[in-house]
């Protein structure tokens, strides 16, 4: 085991790719320990791509592409500015709530903060925002994007755990809501204090229809997304494709941003983005082999529960284990790696897996907006240009809520699994 | 040499984005086909996993030539130029180290088992098979070039599903 764990740290912190430090460990345990066992190597990572789930993965990132591409993000600020524009610090306010829908629509943080600081950072500090907090909120709110329904780190640990999409999608939902409604009051406060303005926002009824028509396209498609799945009708990989195919024609009909040459790039990216998660994900296979054949999931479970400590003790020990991650590997490998080592102890403990998911997830969300290698902080700092320290210290105030969340999801189970009972027991 | 790669990283990237293009519509054919006729093409379903198997094998060997692999860089970042030059040599020895092994050990393992058919479209299981040597040699070629001429990575960190 010292050799497949020390030669694995010792490789990642050398920079080796995160795939093929797995792989070189776990052939450095089979040469050292099991040579009889070598031909097993193959089989396993051709096993870790032989999945069918992980097929939404690439969809659910082009459907986000396309979405972003016809031109989503201005229609998103136009409908949030109809709601909360006109409460104190509204960009601030507006930032967070089209964030959450944003989130509902891409599944992913980092093309939020992309997407909405590109609009709302240099609107803001048009109407006297601080840049840095400017910065600060936007990070802050990407965090949902990875939270809320759909969510493609939801997927990857939906196949890592062999549990419920469906189920899974719905365990985030509250989480993500409840850390933009406490996002949400911090900005009201410090707006308060700072005296940021109010938007004005034109209440007559062709004003108010229009917002709402710009919307209820984009909304629609979460929602269906999220409900063919909760309700059966559809696989995850299918409802991905049939949200590409509405991203599309939403793209190309009505929004008519999305024009035909704006495909193929996207095709391309989303593809390679999701082979960099597949890569992993197959020599992973092999590496959780090991530990499988190793027994270390059952070690750690015992090591846990041996201890001795209170449940809640175990919890806040694995919260800050998660953020520890989360500073340094980035969301999928540590999803990837933290899951089939902890899930057995947790099952034994009592915490259900979907709960388990949403602890990840909401933890992991957190390490994206943290030095030294928070994704969403470097796109943010390239559209401020202020440095990464700067933003994160400005989003400090609104991590709080990220915090309180992930605390409520570790300690009130029916924050996650209130609605998956609710919906699909 | 150089040339050579980027070509061959850019037809191989093409090809990824059509592989992609064809799960994409193959999905949603089938979808429509079952929910709106109630039917569905036989081994429509396997058939698309068998291109998305394609698909992460040489999206494998594009990911290296264009230096996104998913990597913590920061530890990597305290060295000096020198150091960090070496490292990124010794990095790729590595990866062509564990996909030439990966490719050895596939030749016997396909012979051994390819020739089954697979379970709906019945076609011998050697064909997706070999997606593995294929993306592994990929890799190892590529990383191999790489740790002799040490081209600048476009990317020092990939970042994928977050």
């Amino acid at each position: 085991m010292i050799a497949l764990l020390g030669g694995l740290a010792v490789l990642v912190v050398l920079g080796t790719p995160i795939a093929y430090a797995l792989g070189l460990s776990a052939l450095l345990y089979f040469v050292l320990y099991q040579p009889g066992l070598l031909l097993v190597v193959p089989q396993r990572v051709f096993s870790g791509m032989d999945t069918e789930l992980m097929i939404a993965l690439p969809l659910f990132m082009l459907m986000g592409a396309m979405m972003n591409q016809g031109g989503l993000t201005a229609r998103l600020v136009d409908f949030s500015m109809l709601f909360v524009g006109r409460l104190r610090g509204g960009l601030g306010m507006v930032c967070v709530m089209a964030s959450m829908i944003f989130g509902g629509i891409s599944g992913s943080s980092v093309a939020d903060a992309a997407s909405i600081g590109a609009v709302l950072i240099p609107e803001m500090e048009r109407r006297g925002y601080s840049r840095e907090f400017a910065g600060g909120i936007t990070v802050a709110a990407s965090t949902m994007g990875m939270i809320i329904p759909p969510s493609i780190p939801m997927v990857i640990y939906a196949f890592v755990a062999s549990e419920s999409v469906g189920r899974l999608f719905l365990a985030g939902a509250i989480p993500g809501i409840l850390i933009g409604l406490v996002q949400m009051s911090i900005n009201a406060i410090i707006s308060r204090r700072r005296r940021y303005p109010v938007e004005a926002v034109q209440l007559t009824a062709p004003a108010i229809l229009s917002r709402l028509h710009k919307g209820v396209l984009p909304l629609l498609m979460p929602v269906f997304v999220v409900g063919s799945v909760v309700i059966g009708l559809t696989t995850a990989t299918e409802a991905a494709g049939v949200g590409v195919l509405y991203a599309f024609a939403v793209g190309t009909l009505v929004f008519r941003g999305l024009k035909f040459g704006h495909v193929p790039p996207m095709l391309r990216s989303s593809i390679l983005s999701s082979a960099n998660v597949m890569v992993i994900t197959a020599f992973s296979s092999l590496y959780t082999w090991i530990l499988a054949l190793e027994r270390v999931p059952d070690q750690v479970s015992a090591l846990l529960i041996g201890l001795d400590l209170p449940l809640w003790a175990i919890l806040l020990a694995l919260d800050a284990i998660i953020l520890l991650v989360g500073f340094f590997v980035d969301v999928a490998p540590a999803i990837i790696l933290l899951t089939p080592v902890f899930m057995p102890a947790m099952k034994a403990l009592g915490v259900s897996p979907i709960q388990f998911g949403a602890i990840l997830i909401v933890g992991m969300a957190i390490g994206l907006v943290t030095p030294p290698v928070g994704m969403c902080l470097n796109v943010t700092s390239t559209i401020t240009k202020l440095d990464i320290v700067t933003i994160f210290r400005a989003s400090i105030p609104f991590l709080i809520a990220d915090i309180i969340v992930l605390l409520l999801v570790t300690y009130v189970p029916a924050v996650s699994l209130w609605l998956p009972a609710l919906l699909m027991e | 040499m150089s040339r050579l790669a980027e070509r061959l990283a850019r037809f191989l990237e093409v090809v990824l984005g059509y592989l992609f293009l064809v799960i994409t519509v193959a999905i949603i054919v089938l979808v429509i086909l079952r929910y709106f006729f109630s039917t569905t093409i036989v081994g429509g379903q396997e058939f698309v996993v068998f291109c998305f198997i394609y698909t992460t094998a040489i999206g494998a060997a594009v990911l290296l030539a264009k230096g996104e692999h998913i990597s913590i860089q920061v530890f990597l970042n305290v060295l000096s130029p020198r150091c960090r030059r070496w490292l990124r040599r010794m990095n790729h020895l590595l990866v062509a180290l564990i996909n030439g092994v990966l490719v050895a050990l596939s030749v016997p393992w396909i012979q051994s088992v390819g020739q089954f058919p697979s379970p709906v479209l019945r076609i011998p299981q050697g064909v997706v098979l070999l997606s593995l040597p294929i993306g592994c040699g990929l890799v190892a070629l590529y990383a191999f070039w790489m740790a002799i001429a040490d081209p600048q990575p476009s990317v020092e960190a990939g970042e994928a599903a977050s």
